[in-house]
């Protein structure tokens, strides 16, 4: 079983998402009260990807980003939970999100099977996609970083 | 072509089992061409071969790109930069050529270099086929070396017919701001160029001047549209979250099969949004080829969820016009759009999903061989088919105003491969895959029905579906992200909606 030890690079949210040319789009999107969005994922490679969808909870600590356990008061349905994208294509995810407490954020993670050490050991490559939620749309993510300082 | 795109996507479908394999084919009225284009790529190397047909001459090109013991090895035809640190705009030159390069990278020595042999050449690259005609020998070497962080020298030379030489210095006091002086000779006539930069988050600037002769160009290439700034040339732009504003002074001279053609350019733009509303203006006036050139645009837009209303005013020395454009959001895959000026409405819409992506709509844009601004149709097909295959066409404007159109498909191999369709719905299947020792596995492969999905890092899966029905299970033990040779020692043969079932795997060769 330690060959199988998954080594996980993260990528922080909000830097450049392009690695082994895949790329992720939006990087973030603010939302009001209804949170309907979707984001693309694009295989630039010749070989297919398979890629897992997870979801986690994103809040301010000491005045940087830190990804959590989905909170409870925030609900998120994707369109699809897991994927394999042929070569060369895009594919589009949607969500829905909604949140018992206003502002919230989620942070959907793109993980990726990127290759594998000479000694076993699979590397993945995980990407974010950051959805803030508030009462109202315009200045969302600006309000999310000021109540959670 | 049809007949064309056909043959070549069956040819495709016989290399599906092949490595890394990508066929393309199309046809094109942009300039009267059609042909293929086939590339394989493996671990450390990518080869590609190309023919086809441009306006009635048969044309072919090949380039194998690779890394030996640390060198990156280019052969065939190649696109090699050949920028200034003095450019108006940086990195914004390169030429064609065929032959063999060699480049390096030392991050020790801070050095880089590029050395290449062959020929010049003249390039037709279309998105699926290229292919290139030889013309003058010619060699060239290029040197980088950071001497420290602040200061950098370069080095650039080209033989050929004529001898091109240009050695470079630049200052990096600290991090917006940069100063560049470079001088030499470039076929055979004299340059020297400055450029002081500055390029910060909300700012940038640029000053530059370059004294050269008539007759100056870095290479001397059969048809080229290289465009070279001459004389005082300074840009200023600012950005911030709700207004942007640009201001540019150009003076260029473009090297056409006709002549050099000289043109003066002064520009000024400013946009703006606050909350629905956004408002953009722009003003240019000049001189090209000896001839007065002008032109004003104006707009107001609103954008209100659904709706976005646009209205833009048109002036050039043909007359001035009105247009207006609203868009109306249906779904989130569905726009439609009516294009407005004088009497007439011109309809288009968007349709986006991942199977299919079309649109077609009018727009304004400006001909500078015109001097006018006329109303332009584009319109774009997409569709991502099974077993990654794509086929792609779309429309484009030449600047002459007339619209040409092209279609491509491609097929990619890569050995067998389960098409997975997007799925969504109410319905949800679920389940976990674990090892015997009860840990989970990320990445394990299972087959819902016709739908293959993956675990997460919990080991478990989640499949939703519009349709409330019994599925059969396969574990695809082969499409397991993780490395080694699984087994599958218990699981369900089918699985019911609302149900969460349980998979068993181990690992017998890690």
């Amino acid at each position: 079983m330690k060959t199988v030890i998954i080594l996980i690079l993260t990528l922080a949210a909000l830097t450049t998402a392009a690695t082994a040319q895949v790329t992720l789009s939006p990087l973030n999107a603010e939302f009001g009260k209804k949170a309907k969005g979707e984001f693309n994922l694009t295989n630039g490679t010749f070989a297919p990807l398979s890629v897992t969808f997870e979801l986690q909870s994103v809040e301010l600590s000491n005045g940087k980003f830190a990804m959590v356990d989905l909170k409870p008061t925030t609900h998120v349905k994707l369109s699809e939970y897991s994927a394999r994208i042929p070569a060369k294509q895009t594919r589009t995810i949607a969500y829905t999100v909604t949140c018992d407490v206003m502002p919230c954020g989620v942070v959907i993670l793109s993980t990726m099977a990127t290759g594998h050490t000479n000694e076993g050991i699979a590397m993945a490559t995980r990407m974010g996609t950051i959805a803030y939620v508030c009462d109202k749309q315009k200045g969302c993510r600006d309000w999310f970083l000021a109540q959670n300082k | 072509m049809t007949r064309t795109l056909a043959i070549a996507l069956l040819f495709a479908s016989s290399f599906a089992s092949a490595q890394g394999l990508q066929i393309s084919s199309g046809d094109s009225t942009i300039t009267n061409a059609m042909g293929a284009e086939v590339k394989m790529v493996t671990a450390n190397s990518e080869v590609s071969l190309a023919g086809g047909v441009v306006s009635g001459h048969v044309v072919g090109g090949a380039t194998e790109a690779t890394i030996y013991r640390g060198l990156n090895i280019h052969a065939g035809d190649v696109m090699l930069p050949f920028g200034l640190m003095t450019d108006y705009t940086a990195g914004s030159i390169q030429f064609s050529a065929v032959g063999l390069g060699v480049s390096k990278g030392d991050a020790k020595t801070q050095t880089s270099w590029t050395a290449f042999a062959g020929a010049t050449s003249t390039q037709y690259i279309m998105p699926f086929f290229y292919g290139a005609k030889t013309s003058s020998p010619m060699a060239a070497f290029f040197f980088t070396h950071h001497i420290n962080p602040a200061w950098t020298f370069t080095s650039s030379e080209v033989l050929s017919d004529t001898q091109t030489s240009i050695q470079e210095l630049a200052f990096h006091p600290f991090t917006p701001l940069t100063f560049a002086v470079g001088a030499g000779f470039g076929s055979n006539a004299p340059f020297a160029s400055g450029r002081i930069g500055w390029k910060s988050e909300h700012l940038n600037g640029v000053l530059n001047y370059t004294k050269r002769a008539a007759n100056f160009q870095r290479v001397i290439l059969p048809y080229t549209t290289l465009v070279e700034n001459d004389g005082l040339n300074a840009s200023l732009g600012f950005t911030s979250r709700p207004f942007t504003f640009t201001a540019d002074h150009t003076n260029t001279l473009s090297a056409l099969k006709t002549g050099i053609i000289a043109s003066t350019v002064n520009s000024v733009s400013a946009s703006g949004s606050l909350s629905f509303f956004s408002a953009n203006s722009s003003v240019f006036f000049g001189e090209s080829a000896g001839k007065n050139i002008s032109g004003q645009t104006a707009g107001i837009g609103i954008s209100e969820k659904f709706l976005t209303v646009q209205t833009n005013w048109y002036r050039s020395a043909s007359g001035s016009q009105v247009s207006g454009i609203v868009t109306e959001k249906i779904t989130r895959h569905v726009s439609v759009n009516q294009y407005i000026q004088k009497d007439a409405v011109n309809f288009g819409g968007e349709y986006h999903a991942n199977l299919i992506t079309v649109s077609a709509g009018y727009s304004t844009s400006y001909f500078p061989v015109l001097d006018a601004f006329e109303k332009v149709f584009s319109a774009q097909i997409t569709l991502q088919l099974p077993n990654a295959m794509t086929v792609t066409g779309g429309t484009v404007t030449t600047p002459d105003g007339k619209t040409r159109w092209s279609v491509y498909g491609t097929k990619f191999g890569q050995g067998n491969m389960t098409h997975a369709e997007p799925v969504s719905g109410k319905y949800e299947y679920s389940g976990a895959v674990v090892t015997v020792d009860g840990l989970p596995v990320l990445g394990a492969a299972v087959m819902l029905g016709k739908t293959e999905v993956f675990t997460n890092k919990e080991g478990i899966f989640l499949m939703p579906s519009r349709k409330r029905k019994t599925l059969a299970v396969k574990v695809l033990v082969n499409d397991f992200m993780a490395p080694g040779k699984w087994l599958v020692v218990s699981g369900p043969m089918t699985i019911a909606p609302d149900e969460h079932v349980q998979i068993v795997v181990t690992i017998v060769n890690p």
